[in-house]
Order: structure tokens, then C-alpha cells, then sequence
């Protein structure tokens, strides 16, 4: 029996084995695989687009805190309302999400730190928006059910770090 | 002479770049075919860290909107699939962090998925081929089927962005691949449906 090949220093790129057909084939069929067993869910990319879709890119991130009630942007089921929270470095947004008689939904929403800022609803239809008041709350009626996305204009006077837009993921309403 | 590059995976970089450099001068369709070309990846990165579907869900669309303010420092499609791959991982990261695993798949969220008919596991089966693959898969360590899933995923093995998905040394990753690969391919040979080829 013959040694296998001396292994190649770990820190040089090129010392692998180059790639052959069979293991091109292993690979397209594993991504095969993985496609098969674990798609990308229906809507994903549609819901990406729709999200990046912002005027101004010079945006912050609010994250879907983990324990919010919520499939994160996936259609889900037969809940009247629930309660979504989102975290960037500096602010917080709660919203609670219902469903009124007329099927559009209504949002009641919260900032915290409390400040009365400019909140827009992004909606597949048009931009709806408001003001939250001096304890940070606000309210958003008439949405169309669908996706939409928060963007919350935060004060130009502030540091550079402060007069960022901060949006939320898109999310099912 | 310089020795020839197979012109596909060159020809899909041209494109990417070309992608780029015009989401960056603010082109929203450039953006979304970048979106639509790249998410794939993205969703394999973060499934192979374990979460489960809605939290990658989530962890994808947060990766690409912290894109938005840092696109116009990304030059090339080497750099943007490297940048993308690391900030998936590390939300990956940060949210299985905290211990919620294993939050339940909606069933409407199973249903959303192209159905033709038949059941799950027979689709995930589909072919001796793939059932043989996929056996085998499953008995590599968990290092090794994160590392091939998400290798099978960049249409050439592009390290920079593999290595930047696994946390690995760049120059590891062709060794660890070809070790990985090699492992696979023993467990193939050993059965039928691959062996006669």
C-alpha cells in the first residue's frame, strides 16, 4: 500500500486539490438536495426587495426582538392581534397589531426611549404616517392588510450617529 | 499565455460586478436581482448554523437591510458575497445565542412551500442518487456537511466568502474542503446507486 499524499501546508490556498467532475457533481447534487429539503420559503425574496425598497439608505437596523409573537414576516394564521418588538442600538419600537371589523389592521405603537418622532408605515399601496406623541406612543389605522415596514425619522440636530432613519424587517400585517 | 478560466462562473462574476456597480449609483433593480441572486446562499449560511426556518427568515432580510448603508463601500462581488456571509453568520449567531432553537415552524409557513403533491420525505428522497447522497451526508461531522452545504451554494468555490461563512482561516478552507469532499466521496463509493458510475 502507498501513503496517501503528504498533506498541504493549511495556509495556502492553492495547495487543495483541484476541484474534478465528480466532485462538481456531488456538489450540484448536494445543493440539489438542500434545495429540495430546504427551500428558500415562498415570499422571502419578494419581502427582501420590498424592504430594501427605502429613499434613504443610510439606515439603521431595528432587529425583531426574539420572543415577539411573531412568525417574522411569514403569513400566519388566525390571531386578532399580537405584539411585535423591535431593538436598534438606541431606540426600541413595540407595536401591538389588530385586526379590525373591516379587515385593514390597526397599530398601536410605542417608542422607548419615549420621543415624538416621525413614523412612517411603508405599505405595498403607499406610505402611511404620523407623529408619535411626547410619551413615544402612537397610533397607525386603515393599513392594508399585506407587507409593510416601519421607518422611524430620528431628529437631524442630533450627533451624526443620531439623525439616522431606523426601519424594521418587513413584516406580515 | 494565461491558462483558461471556464467562462460561466466568470461571466456570472462580470454580471454580479456589473450588478453592483450599478445598485451602488442607485439602481433599485439592480438591487433586487442581487437580492433574488444572492438570498439562496444567504438562507443555506444560516440554516446550517441549526436555527430553524422563521429565525433564518428574519436573519436573511436583517442581513440585507444593514447591507443598504454600508453598499457603496463594497467593490467587488468577492467582497459583497464575503461581507453578506459574515453579517448572516454572525446574526445567525447572535440569535441562537440566546437559546431559542427550536422555535416551531407555523404549518402555514410549511404549506407556503411549492407543493406538487406528494409527501415531504419522499420529495427530499427523490432518486436513489439522492437518497444515497443524502445518507451519506448525514453521517459526515457537522463541521464538514456546514462546510459542503454552503460550498455547494457559490457556484465556484470562492473561499474568501466560504472561509468568512465558517469562521475559518482562509487558507484552510480548500484543505478542509477537499478533506470533507474526499470523506464524501468514500461514502459514496460504498454504495451502489454511486458506484457504478
Amino acid at each position: 500500500m502507498t501513503p496517501g499524499p503528504v498533506p498541504a501546508p493549511l495556509d495556502e490556498p492553492g495547495s487543495d486539490e483541484p476541484i474534478d467532475d465528480l466532485d462538481l457533481a456531488i456538489l450540484a447534487g448536494l445543493a440539489d438536495l438542500y434545495r429540495r429539503a430546504d427551500p428558500v420559503p415562498a415570499g422571502l425574496v419578494e419581502r427582501i426587495q420590498f424592504a430594501v425598497d427605502l429613499d434613504d439608505l443610510d439606515v439603521e437596523v431595528c432587529r425583531l426582538r426574539d420572543d415577539s409573537d411573531l412568525v417574522p414576516a411569514g403569513a400566519r394564521g388566525q390571531e386578532e392581534s399580537r405584539t411585535v418588538t423591535f431593538d436598534s442600538t438606541n431606540l426600541t419600537i413595540m407595536i401591538t397589531i389588530s385586526v379590525v371589523p373591516d379587515d385593514t389592521v390597526r397599530l398601536d405603537g410605542w417608542l422607548a426611549p419615549p420621543a415624538a418622532l416621525r413614523v412612517e408605515l411603508r405599505t405595498t399601496t403607499g406610505h402611511l404616517s404620523t407623529d408619535a406623541d411626547e410619551r413615544g406612543r402612537f397610533v397607525i389605522e386603515s393599513v392594508p392588510r399585506g407587507l409593510a415596514q416601519l421607518v422611524v425619522r430620528t431628529p437631524a440636530d442630533g450627533t451624526a450617529d443620531d439623525d439616522r432613519s431606523v426601519v424594521t424587517p418587513s413584516i406580515v400585517m | 499565455m494565461t491558462p483558461q478560466v471556464a467562462p460561466a462562473p466568470d461571466d456570472r462574476r462580470a454580471h454580479l460586478a456589473d450588478l453592483l456597480l450599478s445598485a451602488r449609483d442607485g439602481s433599485r433593480e439592480a438591487l433586487h436581482q442581487i437580492v433574488a441572486e444572492l438570498t439562496p446562499l444567504l438562507w443555506h449560511v444560516a440554516r446550517a448554523q441549526g436555527l430553524d426556518a422563521a429565525m433564518c427568515d428574519d436573519v436573511v432580510q436583517t442581513t440585507w437591510l444593514s447591507l443598504l448603508r454600508n453598499l457603496d463601500q463594497i467593490r467587488s462581488p468577492e467582497a459583497l458575497r464575503a461581507w453578506l456571509v459574515t453579517v448572516v453568520r454572525r446574526e445567525a449567531r447572535r440569535v441562537g445565542g440566546v437559546g431559542v432553537r427550536e422555535r416551531p415552524v407555523a404549518v402555514d409557513s410549511l404549506e407556503s412551500v411549492p407543493d406538487d403533491g406528494r409527501p415531504f420525505d419522499e420529495l427530499l428522497m427523490e432518486g436513489e442518487r439522492g437518497t444515497a447522497l443524502w445518507r451519506a451526508v448525514r453521517q459526515l461531522s457537522q463541521r464538514c456537511q456546514e462546510l459542503l452545504r454552503v460550498v455547494a451554494f457559490v457556484e465556484r468555490p470562492d473561499y474568501e466568502s466560504v472561509a468568512a461563512a465558517l469562521g475559518m482561516p482562509r487558507g484552510s478552507v480548500g484543505p478542509t474542503r477537499g478533506r470533507c469532499l474526499a470523506k464524501l466521496r468514500n461514502l459514496l463509493m460504498s454504495q451502489p446507486e454511486w458506484s457504478t458510475t
